[in-house]
């Protein structure tokens, strides 16, 4: 027979149990799943694109490039990081997903641009050629109104399918230089 | 990160000229939009890189981006590039001129991380590129790459130690044709060896080695984003 003790340590553990559980089911209801979930889970919700060297794994200690994330590179003029965003886009392209980029200050080098990303994203006739959008952005304000408009747009697409799109969807934005 | 703001070049647009002096109001509006976008791609498959240009810092004193420390603030992976540095193609700075294609060294830094646990990890890595002839213009076009697969074998170099139990590996350079490799447990010997570049592929191609060679380098497994994940 269980002592007074144990049954009080049971009482409390199912006490915690149900508040654990109600506390969750609240808060994903009030919230979304994607933002309350145990612990456990957060690594499910990290989610990456997958790259192809090792070199570049090694270096960022991943499999893949983060998903649902702000990501950055910079350096000086003449340093490659538009050629490393093109790269970017090119395996974001080539795993299936759909990429826009972002010019702010019209200075794209479409040789360049064409000389990493494969030319069929280029091509008119090309089916795959609507997955890869460019944007001209004149000032600060409009590459931030045009970021936020394709989000929305996303948002209310993704609202019609009743699901989210299974593929990735990366937004990458160059800026060649300012000063 | 983008020239003026809406107010700046609504000025040039009405008055002519730019302002004169005053407080930019362009810092502010890109520190104000990074410090709400990256939260509400949280649940999406969406990543948002943004490249920044970075000048000398007033003083000289390091370098300085549009947005002040905002982007690398807020961002998961703030990756630094320059030119220079020692790669499998070329031993000094100077540019890589081969017959027929060419390439420089481009020094890539890890500044921060939220993904791994060495900030100030760096490697060289060669971008290059060749010209070919466009069979549908008959115009010659170029072709760039990364080439990532040399930096793999150099990596690999650097971290025998860590691969001592996985493979041995080693190089020597080559007067013309850079860093070439060998290996034992490859099955690959020393008067056979193979550039960089191929070492480096050969590796990343085949499923077992690059397992084995990514857990000894502590690269760490996430899920993939595939046609079945659900969101």
């Amino acid at each position: 027979m269980p002592t007074k003790k144990k049954d009080t340590a049971v009482i409390a553990d199912n006490m915690m149990d149900a508040f654990l559980d109600e506390a969750l089911k609240e808060a994903e209801k009030e919230f979304g799943k994607e933002k309350c979930y145990v612990a456990g889970e957060h690594e499910a919700h990290q989610l990456v694109i997958p790259i192809w060297p090792i070199s570049l794994r090694w270096l960022i200690e991943s499999n893949g490039w983060p998903m649902s994330r702000f990501t950055t590179s910079g350096g000086a003029k003449g340093s490659f990081k538009s050629a490393f965003c093109f790269q970017l886009i090119a395996w974001w392209l080539e795993s299936g997903g759909v990429a826009a980029h972002h010019d702010t200050e019209n200075k794209t080098s479409s040789t360049l641009m064409q000389s990493i990303i494969p030319l069929k994203y280029f091509d008119p006739n090309d089916p795959a050629h609507h997955r890869f959008q460019f944007r001209v952005a004149t000032s600060i304000n409009e590459w931030q109104r045009m970021l936020s408009q394709q989000f929305e747009v996303l948002k209310a697409v993704t609202a019609k399918a009743k699901h989210k799109p299974k593929f990735p969807v990366v937004d990458s934005r160059l800026t060649v230089g300012f000063g | 990160m983008g020239s003026g703001s809406d107010e700046s070049i609504e000025h040039i647009e009405t008055e002519g000229d730019a302002r004169g002096r005053g407080y930019s109001d362009a810092p502010i509006l890109i520190t104000n939009f990074l410090e709400t976008f990256p939260n509400m791609l949280l649940g999406w498959p969406v990543t948002l890189h943004v490249s920044c240009h970075e000048k000398p810092a007033i003083g000289h004193v390091g370098t300085s981006r549009r947005g002040g420390k905002a982007p690398g603030f807020y961002a998961t992976l703030d990756v630094q590039f320059k030119r220079g540095g020692e790669s499998a193609l070329s031993k000094t700075h100077a540019d890589i001129d081969r017959a027929d294609w060419k390439g420089r060294n481009v020094t890539i830094t890890i500044k921060k991380s939220s993904m791994g646990s060495d900030i100030g990890k760096k490697m060289v890595v060669p971008f290059c590129w060749r010209f070919v002839t466009d069979e549908a213009t008959g115009l010659q076009r170029q072709v760039s790459w990364w080439d990532w697969s040399s930096t793999t074998a150099m990596v690999m170099k650097e971290h025998e130690r860590d691969l001592k139990d996985v493979m041995d590996v080693q190089c020597e350079r080559k007067q013309m044709k850079g860093m070439v490799f060998w290996s034992d447990a490859m099955g690959i010997t020393k008067d056979k060896a193979i550039t960089a570049s191929e070492f480096g592929f050969m590796v990343e191609s085949d499923p077992e080695w690059r397992k084995k060679v990514e857990s000894a380098l502590h690269v760490q497994t996430h899920p993939t984003l595939t046609e079945d994940t659900e969101l």
